[in-house]
């Protein structure tokens, strides 16, 4: 994989045009879903300018992980793009749509059989931005955490227990979806969002 | 409490495990019940491409294809741009710099090889770069700006502008013409024919065409508003007194300025903030109100400033004019520190 990666890298370099496809069809989903997680519901916009810039920068493309090279453009947009909106690139949804997405009966139901993709990145994303892009670019793009940390300028071993943290809130939620759905066919009354916080220290309170 | 628990990663390397896993895409593997949720989330979010997300496939070879035909010619990696810009930005400033130090040490090499004049001194506010030539007995900060009286010293070095001559004519002077003019006026008659031979009046000879000619052309433009005061109410006592203070730091900056007031029927201010690298720039400004301080003056300047190389102009200055006016203007000059 990392090889054909390599080959049509140094094809589309050479002009080849369908080496250059193969980079769009198989790095663009993990893009997409990455900007998804940072810009929401424009990361179709983002991933158009990080491939203009692809294409435009691939010449002075040196060498290393090419992944690595087309996820930092892409990280780069992205806080361009926030830093036009003014808004902080941290905690994309509040928390209260975190627990009403997590409390949907649908998605419950989706975690416990055959999660969708959408659904799955719009759970990641409810972590803290560095929880989320941790295993956003361990799981989705593909990184080791080395390379994921030179992306993100960190360490790598912040970018592992970053990344084991967001596992930890991920299962959280998942179970307590999964409880919920058990103690409704229980007819129990369903704990509400102590255990969530509990999970969650660095969440925001719900409510009031 | 806890009726049933999914499995959590319980360390750093199980969390690396199943990242990775999904990576490689575990899910389906089980066949049919997934054996963990989170292990199902992941390998959800790392599935195949749907069609959807690579709606932009058009639009990205067309990039391609026009990033081919045309090259861009400074391809920019995309890491670290803003230390690019930050370098741009302090090659920018030291370029400035420079320019401003060769222009600072070229003026002052012209002023130290002028030879001795009589000094138009307001005009050509000559800041520190200048201050280098030996036992300046600087004009500086003379009231009336007057050259004649202690020093025909070469130009001065830091003339801390009309503003601290006193003359109520604060108006900048337009140019070299209106500033020898009033050095010349400001010179005994004896010395005038004199003076008309040294090359620093040859400006205003040729402005008047001819010798015979300044005396009158120079009281013509001494009759335009801004050479005369503005409220010539006929007293003829005036206290003037003139602040300059000059400072250049080293070729690269000059700054001088000065201040001068006159008491009497009227007060002068001026402040000119002057900056090496122009030397013609006069900035000076100046609100005239009253009092004839105008030369002719008599100033008495002493100076010290050391040798090139790092020098130190102070000048004081006493003007007494005539008609019991009297200024004075201490000067000060700081400046000419060639890079040693």
């Amino acid at each position: 994989m990392t090889r054909e990666l390599s080959e049509a890298v140094e094809a589309a370099r050479a002009g080849d045009e369908d080496a250059f496809r193969f980079l769009y069809r198989t790095l663009q989903p993990g893009l997409l879903r990455y900007l998804t997680a940072l810009v929401g519901g424009d990361a179709e916009d983002v991933a158009s300018e990080t491939w203009l810039q692809i294409a435009r920068d691939l010449p002075s493309f040196t060498g290393g992980e090419f992944r690595a090279w087309t996820v930092t453009i892409a990280r780069n947009r992205a806080m361009d793009h926030l830093r036009r909106q003014r808004r902080r690139p941290s905690l994309p949804v509040p928390v209260q749509a975190l627990s009403d997405l997590a409390g949907d009966a649908d998605t419950a139901e989706r975690a416990g059989e055959t999660i969708g993709t959408e659904a799955a990145i719009a759970l990641i994303a409810t972590l803290p931005q560095r929880e989320a892009e941790a295993v956003l670019l361990r799981a989705v793009i593909g990184l080791d955490a080395e390379t994921a940390g030179r992306v993100l300028g960190r360490r790598a071993g912040a970018v592992r227990t970053a990344a084991h943290r967001g596992l930890r809130r991920l299962a959280a939620m998942l179970e307590r979806d999964d409880r919920r759905s058990a103690a409704a066919t229980e007819g129990a009354p369903p704990r509400p969002r102590g255990d969530l916080r509990r999970q969650a220290p660095h969440a925001e309170p719900a409510d009031g | 409490m806890s009726v049933r628990r999914p499995d959590r990663p319980a360390d750093r390397a199980e969390a690396d495990r199943l990242l990775d896993a999904a990576r490689a895409g575990a899910r389906g593997t089980a066949g049919g019940v997934p054996p963990d949720p989170l292990t199902d989330l992941l390998a959800a979010a790392a599935a195949p491409a749907g069609a959807h997300e690579l709606a932009g496939e058009g639009a990205a070879l067309a990039a391609f294809r026009a990033a081919r035909a045309a090259p861009a010619p400074t391809p920019a990696p995309a890491p670290a741009p803003r230390r690019r810009r930050l370098t741009a930005r302090a090659l920018a400033w030291a370029a400035g710099v420079l320019a401003t130090a060769t222009a600072g040490a070229a003026f002052a090499a012209v002023t130290l090889e002028r030879p001795p004049t009589p000094a138009p001194s307001p005009t050509p506010v000559s800041p520190g770069p200048g201050s280098d030539h030996p036992d300046g007995s600087p004009t500086d900060g003379t009231p009336g700006g007057e050259p004649g009286g202690g020093s025909p010293s070469p130009a001065p070095t830091v003339s801390p502008s009309p503003a601290a001559t006193g003359t109520p004519s604060g108006a900048p002077a337009p140019d070299d013409v209106a500033g020898l003019c009033r050095a010349y006026l400001a010179k005994k008659p004896t010395q005038r024919d004199k003076a008309l031979t040294t090359p620093g009046f040859q400006p205003l000879v040729e402005a008047a065409g001819g010798a015979g000619q300044v005396e009158a052309y120079c009281e013509e433009r001494a009759a335009e508003p801004t050479a005369t005061p503005d409220d010539a109410d006929g007293s003829d006592k005036s206290d003037g007194t003139g602040n300059g203070s000059g400072k250049g730091k080293g070729p690269v900056n000059g700054n001088g300025s000065g201040n001068g007031s006159v008491n009497g029927n009227g007060s002068v201010n001026g402040n000119g903030p002057v900056n090496g690298g122009a030397p013609k720039q006069d900035t000076s400004k100046a609100n005239g109100n009253g009092g004839d301080a105008a030369p002719p003056g008599r100033s008495n300047g002493s100076g010290n400033p050391n040798a090139p190389g790092s020098g130190n102009g102070r000048g004081s200055g006493d003007g007494e004019a005539p008609g019991n006016r009297s200024g004075g203007a201490p000067g000060r000059g700081d400046g000419g520190h060639l890079p040693a």
